[in-house]
């Protein structure tokens, strides 16, 4: 069971430590992403885990170099490890990779769930307030709110 | 002995859609401390009533698809996704009839087979782009 929540605390490391190294220690080759990314539409499903937790991290420290997760609260039950984060970064590169960055910073709560098999991270789940975070980005206005 | 995964199961699949204040308000403990809640909004029980009430006023044909249920010690963490259509006014959004699917997760720590302090990490943003609230491609502007 702390095998399991280690790997995600190692995980967390990928961001924090931008330790893009350890993805191919800690992912399964074969790995399933249901997240979906802020605006997207759907999940990319099946993938290589290495390659996808890489470009994952290159993804986000592209967008916001200084991005750092705490994990707030990490519960393993069986094969899955749900953790409740911290998320905070400043946005200095393309947002999305196609918005010029705003400069702001954002602190948003997020949840990320596993599935662990074998030691390594099968599969993934993601739940993040985006809307919170699109807000202190300047990207989403509030409807009334003088611009 | 309760069992905490299946009664926070039957919190999501059976009163939450139902709105069944009574029955929530027998499994939230009066101190209950709600993480989630905005500044100054009720917590505990009276928090939950206007949940509720905001819920059951926005959304009709609710129905929660539970993904996943897992427990640690006191803690018990579900995943699910609440199937509506919106038949009311939410947030300022004016009714669109539209269906939604709602994912959130929420952290549940009980004692003594009460709610006594609550995490929630909802899709906010995903909600408002099904409404029509945000353009669904924003950033690409």
């Amino acid at each position: 069971m702390n095998a399991n929540k280690d790997l995600v605390r190692r995980w967390v490391d990928v961001f924090n430590r931008q330790d893009l190294d350890a993805c191919s220690e800690l992912a399964a080759d074969a790995y399933v992403e249901h997240a979906i990314a802020p605006f997207g539409r759907q999940a990319p499903g099946r993938v290589n885990g290495p390659a996808h937790l890489r470009e994952t991290a290159e993804w986000l420290v592209a967008q916001f170099p200084d991005v750092q997760m705490t994990i707030d609260e990490l519960v393993a039950d069986g094969e899955i490890v749900a953790a409740r984060i911290t998320s905070t970064g400043t946005n200095l590169g393309p947002l999305n990779g196609m918005m010029p960055p705003t400069g702001r910073t954002f602190t948003s709560q997020q949840s990320h769930w596993f599935r662990i098999t074998d030691g390594k991270l099968a599969e993934h789940w993601a739940n993040r307030e985006d809307l919170v975070a699109m807000l202190q980005l300047g990207v989403i206005v509030p409807p009334g709110r003088p611009t | 002995m309760i069992d905490l995964k299946d009664l926070t199961r039957r919190t999501w699949e059976q009163m939450l859609p139902a709105g069944d204040v009574d029955a929530l308000i027998a499994v939230i403990d009066p101190d209950c401390i709600n993480h989630d809640t905005p500044p100054g909004a009720a917590q505990g029980r009276e928090g939950i009533r206007d949940t509720i009430a905001m819920l059951q006023a926005a959304f009709s044909d609710q129905h929660y698809e539970v993904h996943h249920v897992i427990e640690e010690g006191d803690m018990v963490v579900i995943h699910a996704t609440l199937h509506a259509r919106h038949t009311g006014p939410f947030m300022g959004i004016p009714p669109t009839g539209r269906e939604i699917a709602f994912r959130s997760i929420h952290l549940v720590r009980y004692r003594d087979g009460r709610e006594v302090e609550t995490w929630a990490i909802q899709d906010r943003l995903g909600l408002r782009q099904q409404l029509g609230a945000i353009p669904e491609r924003a950033a690409a502007s």
